[in-house]
Parts: structure tokens; sequence; C-alpha cells
């Protein structure tokens, strides 16, 4: 049987529901035979109560809107600054765990070609690839296709290597975000294939583990 | 065989999106505020500036998926700020260090459970005993016990590592309970005399 101390260790994880199906069963037989540690559940779930019901002082009336006022003028009387911005935030997608990598499409002439560009990226396990798509002009039924290898999946595909979108291109640039999700140590290499007729733009990305920015991908540096 | 699925090329956050994303957390935001700074005029203060320095990113903040302890972080790392601004040192650790090991303060039994809990029930005993904690301890009960955060979720709000938070949090229960138990009860929690 496992020993008190170690269960009365996962009391909190067993009130939030994130004790794994053997803990949550090994908790359970305890409980049934120890009665010392049912007390300590009943007094450690009495304290949560407590502390979860301590008040605080509600906000001024009219606060929501206030805050959100605030943003309102701010977007107007700033729009000038835009650029700089622009810039703040491209250091910033640096720390949000979102690697950019370009793909410049420009349909000019059917050469049939394949243009070919290679791009290397660090990731951590749950990173975003954003894939920026530059076309000239607009552009009907583009469509996009990615491979990739294993031990690297678009979070929701989990398990599929081959995916493929179909959309319209606006002029200028535009956005894929691809949730993906690092299983191999390694890292591995996708495939991305745009095209348009029988035009192709293909960018190769090997995308490499990244330790940095927490387990969970969240950015590692604050504003 | 390849799936096709719809290709939708990144939205623009404008006011209204960014609106839409922040206003179902307005009000968390400020009750964290509030717990930190215990007075509403910061409080509501340093959301509007958190809010405000939000939007400058907000073409970022539509790409996190749990936007919930991440707005937390950036909240919780401006108060960080702010109070270094003004001179008052919030220790990021314990002055004696702190160790990894998950059963510290576990066995520590409660000295006197019903007493405890009874002083538990008097909120301004409560308030007190959790104000008069150092700081280090005060934000992960707050954090956790308090606003209900996982420790995961804390680890991100916070920058430490889950098993430096899960022994701080031990120790953190167990200076509560013993302030508490040798507080004299308040004003709310004594008897009336017959
Ligand atoms: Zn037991």
């Amino acid at each position: 049987m496992t020993d008190c101390k170690t269960i009365r260790q996962r009391f909190d994880d067993y009130q939030s529901h994130s004790l794994s199906r053997p803990d949550l069963d090994d908790l359970e037989a305890h409980l049934n035979d120890c009665a010392a540690c049912r007390e300590a559940l009943d007094a450690h779930r009495a304290w949560r109560v407590a502390m979860a019901g301590l008040p605080f002082e509600p906000p001024s009336p009219g606060f929501e809107e206030r805050v959100l006022g605030a943003v309102r003028r701010e977007a107007k009387g700033r729009g000038h600054r835009r650029a700089f911005f622009a810039g703040v935030g491209v250091a910033l997608a640096a720390s949000l765990a979102v690697a950019v990598v370009l793909l410049r499409f420009v349909p000019s002439g059917g050469d049939g070609s394949e243009a070919m560009r290679v791009a290397e990226v660090m990731l951590p396990e749950h990173g975003q690839l954003r894939l920026r798509i530059q076309a000239d002009r607009p552009v009907q039924d583009a469509s996009l296709s990615l491979e990739l290898p294993p031990g690297l999946e678009l979070a929701g595909y989990e398990g599929q290597r081959r995916l493929q979108w179909r959309s319209d291109l606006a002029a200028g640039t535009n956005y894929l975000s691809l949730p993906l999700r690092l299983r191999n140590p390694q890292g591995g290499e996708l495939v991305a294939r745009v095209r348009v007729g029988d035009r192709t733009r293909v960018i190769r990305v090997r995308v490499r583990p990244r330790m940095t920015g927490a387990e969970l991908g969240w950015p590692a540096v604050v504003v | 065989m390849a799936t096709i699925i719809p290709w939708k090329r990144r939205a623009r956050v404008d006011e209204e999106g960014f609106e839409q994303l922040l206003r179902p957390h307005l009000q968390a935001m400020y009750r964290l505020a509030w717990r930190l700074l215990r007075n509403r005029e910061d409080a509501e203060d340093l959301v509007q500036e958190v809010v405000l320095q939000l939007y400058r990113r907000r073409e970022e903040l539509a790409a996190v998926e749990v936007l919930r302890p991440w707005l937390m972080r950036v909240l919780y790392h401006r108060f960080v700020d702010e109070q270094r601004r003004r001179g008052r040192q919030v220790p990021l650790a314990e002055p004696d260090g702190e160790t990894d090991d998950p059963l510290d303060g576990v066995a520590h039994p409660d000295p006197e459970p019903g007493q405890l809990l009874q002083r538990m029930q008097d909120v301004s005993t409560l308030q007190a005993a959790l104000d008069g904690l150092p700081e280090i301890h005060r934000q992960v009960l707050l954090l956790h016990d308090v606003e209900g955060y996982t420790l995961k979720e804390v680890s991100v709000i916070t920058g430490a590592p889950v098993g430096t938070l899960k022994s701080r949090l031990n120790r953190a229960r167990a200076a509560l309970k013993k302030v508490l138990t040798e507080m004299e009860p308040s004003a709310g929690l004594r008897r009336v005399a017959e």
C-alpha cells in the first residue's frame, strides 16, 4: 500500500481531477482502508473551501468599460505608431514560441518550376510555426500541402503525415498558423508546398527542439 | 490520403476582437490584482496598465491557446516590476533556500484541526494571517489556494518550476496554519460575554 505521506501529497491533484488513472485508483483504494487519510482529505477540502471563499473588494462601477474605453482611445490616438509596434511584435513573436518562415509566392508566368527554399527553426514541444506567404496580387484557389515527418504532428491532426488546404490568397501577406507538437527529440523536417495552377513554391523547414520557454510553451519574456 | 481543412488567413485583431478576447478575463485579472495589492484603486490601475500593454501585442494574444494563465503572468510580472520600482523587495525565493522536496510540510499534522478551521471561517482573521506571511508564501497561497490556479498554471504565472512551487506551497500552508493557531481570534470570533 502506498504510504500516507505520498497519498496526502496527491490531494491537490485529486481535487483538481488531474491524477493519472493508476494514481487515482491507488488513492481511492488507500482511502477505503485508511481512516486517518480520509480525515486528512476532509480537512484538506475544508481548507481549500475556506481559502477559496476569501472575499475581495469588488471593482468600482463601470470598471470594465473604463478599461476597454482606454483601449479604444489608444487605438484611435496611436494609429501612426503602428510601425513601431509592428517591430515590437516581431521580437515578441520569438518569445512566444512562434517561428515564422516566409514563403514568397509571386506568380509571375507559368514556368512550371518548383522553387525551393530551406529554413531552420527552433520550437519547444508545443510551438507554433507560422507560414507567411507573400503574394504580389490576389490568387484564387491556391493549394497548400504539408508533409510531416514522424514525431512532428499538427495539433488536432495527430498521426497524419499529409495534409492539404485550399484557399484564396490575398495580395500581400497571408498567414497560416500551424500549432505543432514535437514528439521526437531529434526534431524533423517538414515540407510545405504552395501551388497555383502549375506553379509551385516549396519550403523545407527543419524543426529542431528548443528547451527554453518553459515546458508549456509560454513566453519566457514579459513586456 | 490528404485531408482538406479550411485555411483561414490570420485575422487581424482589431479593438473589437481584442475586447472579445479580454472581456471574459477582466474580473479575474482585477481579482488577482486586488489580492496582490489589497487596494481597489491600485488594482484597477494595474489592470488598466496591463490591458494597454496587451493591446500593443494583441496579434500575439490571439495566438495564445489558453489565455487565462498567460494574462495573469503578464499581470503578475507587471506587479513585481512595480513593487521593485517602488523599492519594495519581492523575494523570488525563500531566504533560506528552497528544496524541491515535495514532502516538505506534508507530514506536519494540524495542531488542532477543529480550532484551525474555526479560525479560517472568520475571514478577517484569515486575511490578517495571510497578510502577515512572508510575501513569497502569501503569493503562492493567493494564486493556488485562493484563486485556484493549478501548480502548472502558477508556474506559468510566476516562472518558478512546479517542483519548487509544490514545496513552497507546503511550507506556506504550514506557516499559515502556525500563524492561525497562535493568533488571538479576531473580534468576529470572540464570544459575546453573557
Ligand atoms: Zn493513509
